[in-house]
């Protein structure tokens, strides 16, 4: 499967140039962070609290939505990535869904490709990410 | 015999951290590696940094360990080729594409598999091993149990982090910088988001930050257990930060190799491990899984220090005299401590400072400022002098 943290340019270039069928994330709520540790109930266990093991909160504009198991602790981006004019691509196997979050009755409109109602974002399609900033000095 | 790794970020540190007791240090070139926004070395430094450990007796390895997207493969071959002509010990990598290249092209390079590659069990060590990686720098989430089985079904050598900041994430497998402010998290310009407060509505912000790792109380244990090589985190941090978490470590190791260790001293060593980082330390995951006391909370309190007081540029026996470079402000009548790798650390009161033009000061106040001061101890170059908090006597 080709990651998700790519620009639709570099999607398009793997795609271009494996001779394999790739597997495309297409739509669905990305994994962002995965711990081990229990970090809810940590939070909860700290100030006594008895908060869900499945939570949303937001920094700014960007959403979260955090699950707690047995296993350890996922971030989600609580908005479901879209990746737009999939149908054109070619050299895919198939497209992968993740819709973790989504109803049933949702899950049914999207794989029917109706999006009305259903919160989209591009993520990383439109913008490469980027590594090194002059002047930041970490040093203690 | 056990490896003790340090890291360096710059050409200064390199130096310290074998001065002051690494067997091995690791480093980052100007690119493929994460800590994108240390300093790092050039291809000259890396040259040069070669040289001078070999002719110690010492190792050199070089991470290469981003995660590659399609744009950053330009020069690669090149540039481990030259590494290799150097005759680098080691690179660090994660990306089975750097592993292939290895292989491929014959480079002469021995290949450790970073952490970043998350190994936690011994099938992945396995795979990894038919690969041609030669050692492999093991999860932080690793278990005993897990490294036990992991050193039996494989015999491959094991590194294991010791000392330093913990990622809350799995290494390699977080993208939240990513995701929050486009600064790519396995390119080496990690935002470290995990470090921000998450609001809760109507309630204490949740705080996701763990501790800082310290192994100082199963060092004996991962020794017995088969982890050949002790790694130190931390290639941002300054000539101090080096000296001192290095010569707590060698200090640790060779008291357990000779059985001399007290109850005491690993006491005192962890308060000074924690003081000079200025953030507590706790082992974490190897014997249990980490719990609310292996985090901080809302409440914490990092005020820096400023410990770091000189460092020792000249001793000269006859007159008793130490050329010190200021390091930060210190006055008449501080006590302070002298440590260095070939002498016990030694306390002393400051009863004069000498300027260069040999005037008398109160204080010594200006940045890198040179000063003398007269110290009946035997002092060497690159001795350090800090402000006396703990004392082991």
């Amino acid at each position: 499967m080709i990651s998700s943290d790519l620009s639709y340019e570099e999607i398009i270039n793997i795609l271009t140039n494996t001779k394999k069928k790739m597997v495309l994330f297409t739509f669905g709520n990305i994994p962002l962070m995965y711990s081990r540790r229990k970090l809810l109930t940590n939070y909860n266990k700290h100030y006594g609290e008895n908060i869900n093991k499945d939570l949303e909160t937001n920094l700014k504009d960007k959403y979260f939505h955090i699950v707690e198991n047995d296993y350890g602790t996922c971030f989600y981006t609580a908005q479901n990535y879209y990746l737009n004019d999939y149908q054109k691509l070619d050299n895919v196997l198939y497209d992968f869904y993740n819709p973790v979050f989504l109803k049933k009755d949702e899950l049914l409109k999207v794989l029917n490709d109706d999006l009305k109602n259903i919160t989209t974002f591009s993520y990383l399609l439109n913008q490469k990410t980027i590594y090194k900033i002059k002047g930041d000095d970490h040093n203690d | 015999m056990i490896e003790l790794l340090a890291p360096v970020g710059k050409m200064e540190n390199v130096f310290f951290a074998f001065h002051y007791g690494a067997d091995a240090i690791y480093l980052g070139g100007q690119d493929f590696s994460l800590r994108a926004n240390a300093q790092n070395f050039s291809l000259e430094e890396i040259k040069d940094t070669v040289n001078l450990a070999h002719n110690l007796g010492k190792k050199v390895y070089v991470a290469v360990n981003i995660v590659f997207h399609d744009e950053d493969y330009l020069n690669l071959e090149e540039y481990l080729q030259k590494l290799a002509d150097f005759h680098v010990d080691a690179i660090i990598a994660s990306d089975i594409s750097v592993i292939k290249l290895v292989k491929e092209k014959n480079i002469s390079l021995e290949v450790h598999l970073s952490t970043q590659a998350s190994v936690l069990n011994s099938q992945s060590a396995k795979f990894w091993q038919n690969l041609g990686v030669k050692r492999i720098v093991l999860a932080r989430e690793c278990s005993r149990e897990n490294i036990l089985k992991i050193k039996k079904t494989t015999g491959l050598d094991l590194e294991a982090f010791i000392h330093g900041a913990m990622c809350t994430s799995f290494s390699g497998k977080c993208v939240l910088s990513n995701y929050v402010t486009g600064r790519d998290a396995n390119r080496g310009g990690c935002a470290q988001i995990c470090r921000w407060n998450f609001p809760i509505e109507g309630k204490t912000d949740l705080l996701i930050t763990p501790k800082d790792l310290n192994m100082v109380s199963y060092l004996k244990d991962m020794m017995d257990i088969g982890i050949n090589s002790f790694k130190i985190e931390g290639r941002m941090r300054s000539i101090y930060y080096v000296a001192t978490v290095i010569i707590v470590y060698r200090r640790l190791i060779d008291k357990i190799l000779n059985n001399t260790l007290t109850k005491k001293e690993e006491e005192y060593y962890l308060n000074v491990l924690n003081r000079c980082a200025n953030r507590d330390s706790t082992p974490q995951f190897y014997n249990k899984l980490p719990g609310e006391k292996e985090q901080y909370f809302l409440g914490r309190d990092e005020v820096s220090n400023k410990d770091f007081l000189g460092l020792v540029l000249d001793y000269d026996e006859k007159d008793n005299l130490v050329k010190l470079e200021q390091r930060n402000y210190f006055k008449v009548g501080d006590e302070v401590q002298f440590f260095g790798p070939n002498h016990e650390t030694f306390n002393y009161i400051v009863t004069e400072i000498i300027d260069e033009n040999g005037e008398k000061l109160d204080i010594a106040r200006h940045p890198q400022m040179i000063c003398y001061m007269k110290v009946n101890q035997k002092l060497e170059k690159y001795d350090m002098m800090r402000l006396k908090v703990y004392d082991l006597k």
